[in-house]
């Protein structure tokens, strides 16, 4: 598992390791029911304070990404597709909302759009 | 305890081998010269504790003295361990005097002065710790070799007191007449005591 | 939430001098770092003293791991590991001399441990403790304060003097201490960025008072320093400021939360401060 920490961006570094995990998550690197370090050890890892960690990792079980059983440290949780899903359509739309402002400024009209998307979409 | 002893005795190591080179060679002197030997006994006897300065100067300055208050271990814990030690350094000075006297025995040159060396190194040596070490904790090791020298310097003054109050009342009592030299003990150890318990009382409202 | 260590209205005068610790509280939750911030001769070292009892506080409570600690408890001090900024051990003695004081004094004292914590760090065993630089000083102080297996370090400018490798080396040490959820770190330091690193909680102290204690993260992430101009800076309502500072050109506000008062106040800038930035404003600022 590998997790980089830049303390060269204004993303706070709780949010650097949630959006990494998540990450790994969503593209299958971690699966359910896969263990993640403990928080200790996380931070000593990667050189951060415990409660920097502390916070990714409530921010994570929060979003139902992991779960925290006491004793036997934290793991990929089984129920995370719907919120995955919800993730990558929240993308998904971010993405599209970025091409739906470049397309108006650029006077494209909203069926050409659909035909480009059919495209990309039906390609492979 | 115990490991408060062990650094006392390390932290003086340096000191007592001096002492030991000193004061050994010193051992064949009475061979030449007989009448040497009160000396060189009283000298032997007080070298290795008038050295005690050294290693409390150190342990001030490296912070040592603050350091072991964090330590688990009482404060009286720790005046009890400086006693002790000062109690070894005196019993290393009456080892190296013995070799002397043994040296000199096999010579079979014996002669009654040797009684005055004890006499008069042991209760100086006994006094001399008794009157610094508490002074020391009051005022700061950094002074402790004018301390030292003051505590030596009243310690000769008391024996001097004894001997001149003795005469007093007996005038045949000489400066080196062993009733001077008991009375000096007696008196030493006495003051040895209540130093312990006043370096006990001063370090306990000590702040470091 | 349990403490390991709680100080509560700590109070320590001097009849000869005007600094005193005023009403010194601030605690120390299980498992986290405290970073203890101020200038010289603030109070940091005094507060540590009257922590650890090498002076006498006049008045207020601390409590090690839930207990206060009297001279007679020295079962609390074996779990108490002390570094000051000082050589802390008799300069003629070696590692290897003073190993074997330790294992005379510490019930807990682990040999194993400690010779591997001293290889990690290059500690010569049989070299005089006098020899060594600042950097190895402090290792080998460390290396004692880890060996006896403690729950809580105090340490007093541990840090201070050492190159950026061996501060990096022993802030990984310091992490690996608190892997263990019972352990827990009061530090001080000047080096704020060690601090932005490993430290928790920041509590701030001046003049012998503490001013804030807040975690870092919130510090860091949360708390901001608005860049006003003149007129900008009237608008400010006073209860959104926590100290402010005129310079030539601009006036920096120290505010508890940068969105809100960003949402609050268009149009001013709200950068995030440092450890260093924020306390200047806590301590220099206006209120």
């Amino acid at each position: 598992m590998d997790i980089i920490i830049s303390s060269n961006t204004s993303k706070p570094i709780y949010e650097q390791i949630t959006s990494q995990i998540k990450a790994m998550i969503m593209n299958g690197d971690l699966q359910t029911g896969d263990p993640i370090p403990s928080m200790r050890s996380l931070a000593k890892s990667i050189h951060v304070s415990v409660i920097t960690v502390q916070k990714a990792y409530e921010d994570l079980q929060r979003d139902g990404f992991i779960e925290t059983t006491v004793g036997r440290g934290s793991f990929v949780s089984a129920q995370n597709r719907d919120f995955m899903q919800e993730e990558l359509q929240k993308k998904v739309e971010e993405h599209l909302n970025l091409a739906v402002e470049t397309a108006r400024t650029g006077g494209i009209k909203l069926e050409k759009m659909i035909e480009l998307l059919t495209i990309f979409y039906t390609e492979e | 305890m115990k490991g408060l002893l062990a650094n006392n005795l390390y932290s003086m190591q340096e000191n007592i081998k001096l002492s030991l080179y000193i004061t050994l060679p010193m051992a064949f002197v009475p061979l030449l010269e007989a009448s040497m030997i009160s000396m060189i006994v009283a000298m032997q006897v007080f070298m290795f504790i008038s050295n005690m300065g050294a290693s409390l100067k150190m342990d001030e300055t490296s912070g040592w003295n603050k350091w072991e208050i964090t330590m688990p271990v009482s404060r009286k814990t720790i005046i009890n361990a400086k006693y002790i030690s000062f109690i070894l350094l005196i019993l290393m000075g009456l080892a190296v005097s013995l070799v002397t006297v043994v040296l000199l025995s096999l010579q079979n040159e014996f002669n009654d002065t040797l009684i005055f060396g004890y006499s008069y190194g042991l209760p100086l040596s006994i006094s001399t710790a008794a009157i610094a070490y508490p002074l020391i904790l009051k005022l700061g090791a950094e002074k402790s070799d004018t301390l030292l020298i003051t505590a030596g310097g009243l310690s000769v003054g008391l024996q001097l007191l004894v001997w001149y109050l003795l005469h007093l009342s007996d005038s045949t009592i000489t400066y080196r007449s062993p009733v001077v030299g008991q009375v000096s003990l007696a008196i030493a150890l006495v003051m040895f005591v209540l130093s312990y318990f006043l370096s006990v009382r001063i370090h306990r409202n000590k702040e470091f | 939430m349990t403490y390991s260590l709680e100080i509560k209205n700590l109070t320590k005068t001097y009849p000869q001098s005007d600094f005193r610790l005023d009403n010194v509280s601030f605690s120390i939750p299980r498992g986290t770092i405290m970073g203890f911030v101020g200038e010289n001769g603030s109070g940091k070292t005094t507060t540590m003293n009257a922590v650890l009892n090498t002076i006498k506080k006049d008045n207020g409570t601390v409590k090690i791991l839930g207990r206060e600690m009297g001279d007679k408890d020295t079962d609390i001090r074996e779990q108490v590991g002390v570094v000051f900024d000082a050589v802390n051990f008799s300069g003629i003695l070696t590692p290897a001399k003073l190993a074997k004081v330790m294992a005379g004094v510490y019930k807990q004292w682990d040999q194993e441990f400690f010779l591997k914590t001293t290889a990690r760090f290059n500690i010569e065993m049989g070299k005089k403790i006098k020899q060594f630089s600042r950097g190895m000083t402090m290792k080998l102080a460390l290396a004692v304060a880890l060996s006896h297996r403690p729950q809580l370090l105090i340490l007093d400018e541990a840090t201070a003097g050492l190159d950026p490798i061996v501060r990096e080396e022993i802030l990984g040490v310091f992490l690996e201490f608190v892997e263990d959820e019972n352990h827990s770190i009061l530090m001080s330091s000047h080096i704020t960025s060690d601090l932005e690193k490993i430290a928790d909680y920041i509590t701030f102290i001046h003049h012998g008072k503490v001013i804030l204690t807040e975690k870092k993260d919130h510090l860091i992430y949360d708390y901001g320093i608005a860049r006003c101009k003149a007129e900008q800076f009237q608008l400010i309502d006073r209860t959104d400021m926590m100290a402010y500072k005129k310079r030539d050109y601009q006036i920096d506000v120290l505010v508890e939360n940068r969105k809100a008062f960003e949402r609050k106040y268009s149009g001013i800038v709200v950068d995030t401060g440092t450890i260093d930035e924020i306390m200047l404003l806590l301590i220099k600022g206006e209120r």
